[in-house]
């Protein structure tokens, strides 16, 4: 108060003397004004600034405000799904559950990692790291169980959240080459993936939303959603069990006659559709490597050989064209035949034979005679018309055309080489193709492997019908070549490929492959081959089996014409009920293949009745249902009759209450299984393993009511050892 | 008795408590979000904003019925209690630092920036020292220069914390009052000549500083202060003529670094468009011309130079924050008088809008006698007579 006093005083005793003179209230105070008008000029100035911002650049900056709001959110369009003609899936797309963590959301990320690990049974060390990162949003576990990631969402845990992914599937693991693959990114890779990608991906769409600096997401624009558009699915013309029977059986001769490798083709000689295309040289683990394009070439259709005497049907139909009788004797010069300073051998030694004999019994000799007989270019031209040399047009990528030479290019030996097809190269799926000629009364058919397109809901976009290149020679000439292939089978080099009762016919082809110098032709390497038909009238299927250096027995009679066989009957087995039972050796055969099989009968308890019965006949196992409903509740093997006994329940969605299974023990994933099986909720508590359980066990408990699981983690060594 | 009228300048009180509302609405707007990010409550910041204003307002109430002289007087305690705390931020070590600048003191339910007051108390010792003719001759290059001292008693801490846009603001709010006080303009040319080098040294000197004005000059080459920069402008422009509307801003959303304080101004821009910004010069354009009106016609010397101060304080804050939002000027870390969520900014700026009621409602061309004035001015009469 003293200094208050004071100056106040002190102030009005002595008024200064600046008052007097420009300080003076109400007197001249241009000073005041000077400092007053300055501010306001600034003033003015903000303003002329706030114009020139919010009205003169308002378009520029509205530009730049909505370039960062708004992010553009691609939405993946789903990809198609391909299927057989059965409409079984080769290839779909599943949703995944992937459980992220947005750290600033959470109100403790450790805490919640902990949890969320424990519930999931994973690594709490590695849910730990990942979240100790620099990134605000982690992905801590991928592909989580849907029961799981129902559980995680009712949780509503804040900053945890389950995102849905699409991922691929090929549920039937073969066809692998031909199916193809997709890239991570869902373009197709390889296969029908690949070349049918434009159709099969769709088109994708995306969405607009709203977000904050750190790009989380502040509201969706509802309007601004461009919607996708799914992919068209692809029906193949394959059989998957058809595929799977060709699969085992190539496998099974590929091993059994030490072979490197080996194609079988299936298809339907009246309308060239392929049933079933498989190469045993494509292993898994090659497979994984998406890269290797080797690795995932069709092999039917990407790899030429030198065809060998199933090549003879060429030179077959151009003396056949030129006149030929079948009973005109050729003589085979006992087994040796000198020309143009090569020598031709037969596997035989034969003296005359008629020219029907001559391809029965498959004489290289005789064969080459006719070849000279008819000259160049009707060899050439049958050639040509049979489809080689010349791409067949398959819907898969990576085809060859073979090699066809000009007859400009050929020596003198050439002709001779080539009628019984060595000095020409061909795909196992042209083979396929020209005795599917032969077959059909000769036409020779555009192969195809896709059967037709169709939208998610089965309506039809495109449909793949038979095409015909063009007839290559007179039906009358086809019979003939038929009745041959037929005495092949009957008595000739493909006896080995007869089933009793069925009428077959076919050739086989045993070709030295050529030395890796290019010179001359190799006395240990061969490839061996079969090519066969059934019926002989109206023909059905037509197999086409190729072996790559099998060893020590090579010859396509004795090794291609047996896997001929067994791949037949067994699809003679699942798709022609007129045919009869094979005679009881060959049953006791099926028999025991059927027993050596047992350990491979796969689990099928909780599957459709209908899901079960068709992955039984596709391992060609024979089973029954005992009781009633749609769901296997058990399986066991009656051993006696090699069958497998199928015990049915009914999914009780439908009955009002269910009994309630012991669940204690059960992993959580286990339970919820086990009690969403019989309609009831499973609300969990805690995580790990169950044990805990309410309702008791047998009790009954209302259908879609919540039994309680009490969960703790299984006890670890780790956590015995601290 | 006859005469009821109040003499308490209204429009200067209806000016300020129109900014205070519009605050009031713009911060809860603007920080809600970060309220509920960061406190689970969007009415975090509100709340707190909104008891500041009435206390705020309750102490511009109680200073305005208090004598002006009182705080003129008091002033030569006040200011080097101030200079004290100022010091005391440089030196003691549990001093808040934020981004590597003490300028903060942490009093539990608020944090003070104890500038703000050294400002007031800089201003009011001014005023006081100014009118004091006998402490010193008026105009002499003597008091220039002891004015200058006290000037940089207050300035050269902040400059250490390091603070250099309040300093700034702080020596063009004080060399305002000499100025206007009458000190001789060639002593004003010899400061500006020897201002030159010694800013040159400052700006050369401070790395954050120096990297603001780069930010500045070199037209946003990045860094955060540039990232501010863009962010507030493209709040404005994209505000335009009517502004996406109230609680429509998505600068907020962590595109603007401190939506509610500092940067509150470019929310409003953007929320309200060019009406709402216009406006807002308008209020405070009212706002320097009321004081300004209340200095010409203030009862003593000391009480216009005391208002003068005063109005030059809020209009350098103000055109400062403005200048800052609108990229005129580098970054500097000053709210909006009045309009910012509230920290001792706002108090000291209602406390010295008190003074300003105080001295208007002495105001020289009053025809009534004091005692039929105002409450305000009874409030002060009360005391006369005690």
């Amino acid at each position: 108060m003293k200094i208050l006093s004071k100056s106040r005083k002190r102030t009005r005793r002595k008024p200064a003397k600046g008052f007097v003179d420009h300080g003076k209230p109400g007197g001249k105070s241009w000073r005041l004004h000077f400092v007053n008008f300055g501010i306001y000029a600034a003033l003015a100035g903000i303003a002329v600034r706030l114009v020139f911002v919010q009205v003169v650049q308002h378009p520029e900056f509205k530009k730049d405000a909505e370039a960062q709001y708004r992010k553009i959110y691609p939405a993946k369009a789903a990809r198609g799904s391909i299927y057989d003609r059965n409409g079984m899936s080769l290839a779909l797309n599943k949703s995944r559950n992937d459980l992220s963590i947005h750290k600033g959301y959470t109100r403790d990320a450790a805490k919640t990692g902990a949890n969320l690990a424990t519930l999931l049974q994973i690594s709490q060390e590695r849910v730990m790291r990942k979240l100790r990162g620099p990134s605000p949003y982690v992905v801590v576990a991928r592909g989580i169980g849907d029961d799981e990631a129902k559980i995680i969402e009712k949780t509503k845990l804040p900053g945890v959240a389950i995102t849905q992914s699409s991922e691929r599937l090929y549920p039937f693991p073969s066809l692998s080459q031909v199916i193809g693959f997709t890239h991570a990114d869902g373009k197709g890779g390889a296969g029908i993936e690949l070349e049918f990608d434009r159709h099969l991906k769709g088109t994708d769409g995306w969405r607009i939303l709203q977000q904050d600096a750190h790009g989380r997401s502040i509201m969706p624009i509802l309007s601004l959603a461009k919607p996708t558009v799914a992919g068209t699915n692809i029906v193949l013309t394959v059989d998957h069990i058809m595929q799977a029977i060709v699969e085992e059986e190539l496998t099974a001769a590929v091993n059994k006659y030490n072979a490197k490798g080996g194609n079988v083709i299936i298809t339907d000689p009246t309308t060239g559709e392929i049933l079933a295309l498989a190469s045993s040289s494509g292993q898994e683990a090659e497979l994984q490597n998406k890269s290797d394009a080797a690795a995932w070439r069709v092999r039917g259709i990407a790899d030429m050989f030198e065809p060998g005497s199933t090549f003879k049907i060429v030179t077959l139909m151009a003396a056949l064209s030129e006149g030929k009788s079948l009973s005109d004797e050729i003589f085979c010069e006992n087994g040796r035949f000198k020309i143009f300073g090569e020598t031709i051998n037969d596997s035989q030694e034969h003296g005359n034979l008629t020219l029907r004999d001559v391809f029965i019994h498959s004489s290289n000799i005789a064969t080459a005679k006719l070849a000279l007989e008819c000259g160049k270019s009707k060899l050439y031209k049958a050639a040509r018309n049979f489809g080689f040399g010349i791409k067949t047009g398959i819907e898969l990528p990576g085809e060859t055309a073979g090699i066809l030479k000009k007859p400009a290019d050929w020596s003198r030996f050439t002709l001779a080489a080539m009628s019984y097809g060595h000095e020409v190269t061909a795909t196992s799926l042209q083979m396929a193709m020209a005795y599917g000629a032969v077959a059909n009364g000769g036409l020779l058919m555009r192969p195809s492997i896709v059967k037709k397109v169709t939208r998610p809901g089965g309506q039809v976009v495109q449909e793949f019908k038979p095409e015909i290149i063009r007839r290559i020679m007179p039906h009358a000439i086809a019979s003939q070549m038929t009745d041959i292939l037929q005495g092949v089978i009957q008595s000739g080099t493909g006896t080995e490929a007869q089933i009793p009762g069925a009428a077959i016919a076919g050739k086989t082809g045993t070709a030295q492959k050529p030395t890796p110098s290019g010179k001359g032709y190799s006395n240990s390497h061969f490839v061996a081959s079969f090519a066969g038909f059934y019926p002989t009238r109206a023909p059905k299927y037509l197999i086409y089996v190729m072996l790559d250096e099998p060893y020590p027995v090579h010859s396509g009679g004795m090794v291609a014409a047996p896997t001929f066989k067994r791949i037949l009957e067994r699809v003679l087995k699942i798709y022609e009920r007129t045919y009869e039972p094979t005679p009881p050796t060959l049953a006791a055969n099926i028999q025991t293949e059927k027993i050596d099989r047992v350990s491979t009968i796969p689990q099928l308890t909780g599957r459709n009745v209908d899901t079960a019965a068709r992955i039984l006949s596709a391992k060609n196992l024979t089973y029954r249902f005992r009781g009633a409903g749609n769901i296997v509740a058990q399986q066991t093997l009656d051993a006696e009759k090699s069958t497998v006994v199928l015990n049915l329940t009914s999914l009780a969605l439908n009955s009002d209450y269910a009994t309630m299974p012991n669940v204690v023990g059960f992993s959580v994933r286990r339970a919820v299984a086990a009690l969403s099986l019989r309609g009831i909720n499973a609300k969990v508590i805690g995580g790990g393993q169950v044990v805990g359980q309410a309702p008791e066990q047998d009790s009954k408990i209302r259908v879609r009511a919540q039994a309680l699981l009490e969960c703790k983690p299984p006890v670890s060594i780790a956590s015995l050892v601290h | 008795m006859k005469n009821t009228h109040f003499k308490i300048d209204s429009p200067l009180l209806i000016v300020v408590l129109s900014l205070l509302v519009i605050g009031v609405v713009i911060v809860y707007s603007a920080s809600s979000f970060k309220a509920q990010e960061a406190h689970g409550d969007s009415h975090f910041f509100l709340k707190n904003h909104f008891y500041r204003v009435l206390a705020g307002l309750f102490l511009m109430l109680l200073v305005a019925r208090i004598d002006y002289r009182f705080w003129l007087n008091c002033s030569p305690l006040l200011l080097p209690v101030c200079v004290v705390l100022l010091l005391f931020l440089l030196f003691s070590p549990d001093v808040i630092q934020i981004r590597g600048s003490r300028r903060w003191l942490d009093l539990g339910p608020i944090v003070v920036q104890p500038s703000d007051f050294a400002r007031l108390a800089l201003l009011l010792f001014l005023s006081l020292s100014l009118g004091a003719s006998n402490f010193v001759r008026p105009k002499s290059i003597k008091s220039f220069g002891f004015h200058l001292g006290m000037i940089l008693l207050v300035t050269v801490p902040v400059v250490a914390q390091p603070d250099v846009g309040s300093a700034l603001a702080i020596t063009l709010i004080a060399l305002a009052t000499l100025f206007v006080a009458g000190e001789r303009l060639r002593h004003f040319f010899l400061l500006a000549v020897a201002a030159v080098p010694a800013l040159a040294l400052l700006l050369s000197q401070g790395g954050y500083r120096t990297s603001r004005i780069m930010d500045f000059v070199g037209s946003h080459q990045g860094g955060e202060p540039a990232w501010q920069a863009q962010q507030s402008l493209i709040a404005f422009g994209n505000g335009h003529v009517f502004g996406q509307g109230l609680g429509a801003s998505r600068q907020k959303f962590h595109f603007l670094p401190d939506p509610f304080t500092d940067f509150i101004f470019a929310i409003l821009g953007e929320e309200l468009g060019l009406l709402g910004t216009l406006l807002i010069i308008a209020l405070f354009a009212v706002l320097i011309w009321s004081a300004f009106r209340i200095a010409k016609n203030a009862p003593d010397f000391q009480g216009r130079i005391l208002a003068t101060g005063i109005a030059m304080s809020i209009a350098v804050y103000a055109l400062t924050n403005m200048g800052v939002v609108l990229n005129l000027i580098p970054t500097t870390g000053i709210p909006l008088p009045f309009v910012s969520y509230g920290g001792s900014a706002m108090f000291v700026n209602l406390i010295a809008v008190g003074m300003l009621l105080n001295i208007g409602a002495q105001a020289k061309d009053a025809r009534e006698p004091v005692r039929n004035r105002s409450f305000i001015a009874r409030g002060r009469m009360a005391r006369k007579h005690a």
